[in-house]
């Protein structure tokens, strides 16, 4: 016993010394107790009744966290895919709109496999437990769904459009409990804006002037739309986001407009110059 | 603008429902911060010297708390339960601890996860039952160990020399339970590493009643 109290009081300088000494302490712990207790046998049989008790906590333990590891690395998947989706959109102002569209719809269908795989790791009424680990993924992946739809349309994405095309990508007749929660889809509209942004910023250097102007009303309506929203702390901080977004947009579509005037038809130098060039890059 | 209007009105209505749905959580959760506080308070006089509380009437000072828990069921669908947990996730570490306590120090026995759920009048743990989970369970027994090493020096002051040693068993086989576990870098893994403090302390008690043979009189 004094050995044991000496040996702690010794290895108060290294952390990691003392804990590994005190794995050890409580093996001995438990023989010098079992030696001298008169009722050896029942502190054994209690001893054993704790560890398999623990022996279940850890297996429960280990399974919901594997599982919660493997949604996060598909969410981590679904949020590559979705941002090099978007960079691929990003170039359809100066490549061919059509075929950067039918391309786009081809990675779109592998990462609905992906979300696939995510509604076979979740159990009934399970989504909210894991809500957290893909909600990143899931947000990004409305971005750039969304960045698609407009382009394609020049209109917002409806949520039901988005089930049922993660529906027919994975064949299925209905997607069970899980379903787009409506706050990854209005955060990740939310994104949308920034996007629209720089696309829009891209659009002026092709001279596509009225890209610019249909981006602009577009914005315009998001923004008026959030602001009449009850808002939450997550939607408070992306207003603030779309705000500067739907700033820089305006100043561009007054700039097009002003230095437009002065010299139709003629290569517009030094427009929003800094932003303009930041931006392509 | 007139064609998203819908749009926007539904994020609105959802975002209205949940901001309602968690005032109406958060006033429930006060009435149980009431009734826990009262039954804190009844276990903390388990450290004075002559204290009369007993397992009973602690579970009997939780009874109202049922009444609340089934409250929050009929607000809470199923499926939403995970998403306003944390309203009351560390209300139930510290309901369980009451419990866990108090039943130790009378009864000497460790109450299952099963049992501090059927006090409470809850389910076992399942997907999409408001419930004590796991998590919580488990940092009742980080609270558990710390309290018993202050309720350690106080049956010393007490004059009782046979519980420390009966607690200081208990607490390294806790401990030995919590090593079997795969913790990530997470809450309990903290108090996790806390507890080797607790365990230190409850054995330095042991060390100064058995040196000086208090264990072995009477």
């Amino acid at each position: 016993m004094s050995k044991r109290f000496n040996n702690n009081n010794n290895n108060n300088d290294s952390d990691k010394r003392m804990k590994f000494n005190n794995n050890n302490n409580n093996n001995n712990n438990r023989n010098n107790n079992n030696s001298k207790d008169t009722a050896s046998l029942e502190s054994q049989i209690k001893d054993t009744e704790i560890i398999s008790l623990f022996k279940g906590f850890s297996q429960k333990l280990d399974e919901d966290n594997d599982r919660r590891e493997r949604i996060v690395k598909i969410s981590r998947d679904i949020t590559i895919s979705s941002k090099r989706l978007i960079s691929l959109l990003q170039r359809a102002c100066w490549e061919n709109k059509q075929d950067i569209i039918v391309q786009a719809k081809e990675d779109l269908d592998k990462i609905h496999l992906l979300f696939g795989t995510i509604i076979t790791e979740l159990n009934n009424q399970e989504y909210w437990k894991f809500q957290r680990s893909f909600t990143w993924g899931v947000q990004e992946y409305i971005e750039s769904f969304s960045f698609l739809y407009f382009l394609e349309n020049g209109t917002l994405i409806p949520l039901d459009y988005i089930h049922n095309s993660i529906k027919e990508s994975l064949k299925l007749e209905s997607l069970g409990q899980f379903s787009i929660s409506m706050e990854d889809y209005y955060l990740g509209l939310a994104d949308l804006t920034g996007e629209l942004m720089r696309y829009s910023t891209n659009s002026t250097t092709q001279k596509k002037y009225d890209d610019c102007y249909q981006i602009c009303d577009f914005v315009r309506v998001i923004h008026s739309g959030f602001s009449l929203c009850h808002l939450n702390r997550d939607l408070n901080s992306k207003l603030n986001l779309i705000d500067e977004s739907l700033k820089k947009i305006e100043k561009l579509c007054f700039s097009i407009r002003v230095r437009g005037s002065e010299f139709p038809d003629q290569i517009m130098f030094g427009l929003d110059g800094g932003e303009q060039q930041q931006e392509t890059n | 603008m007139d064609a998203y209007e819908s749009v926007f009105q539904k994020f609105t209505v959802e975002l209205e429902q949940d901001y309602e749905t968690r005032q109406n959580i958060k006033n429930i959760v006060t009435l149980i911060d009431q009734t826990e506080r009262k039954v804190n308070l009844l276990v903390q006089s388990y450290h004075q010297a002559n204290s009369s509380v007993s397992f009973t009437q602690v579970v009997g000072e939780l009874q109202p708390i049922k009444n609340h828990f089934n409250d929050l069921k009929a607000l809470i669908k199923p499926l939403l339960c995970y998403k306003y947990r944390d309203h009351w996730k560390s209300h139930m570490s510290t309901l369980s601890f009451c419990v866990l306590f108090s039943n130790w120090v009378d009864n000497k026995t460790l109450l299952k996860l099963e049992e501090v759920q059927a006090i409470f009048g809850l389910e076992p743990c399942a997907p999409g039952v408001l419930t004590i989970e796991l998590e919580d369970y488990l940092l009742a027994l980080c609270n558990m160990t710390n309290e018993l090493s202050r309720y350690c020096v106080n049956c010393v002051i007490k004059e009782d020399y046979q519980t420390p040693g009966k607690i200081s068993t208990f607490v390294s086989d806790i401990f030995s339970g919590f090593r079997l576990l795969n913790l990530k870098n997470d809450i309990i893994r903290k108090r996790y590493d806390s507890m080797k403090y607790d365990l230190k302390r409850i054995e330095e008690v042991v060390y100064d009643i058995s040196v000086r043979n208090l264990n072995k009189k009477d």
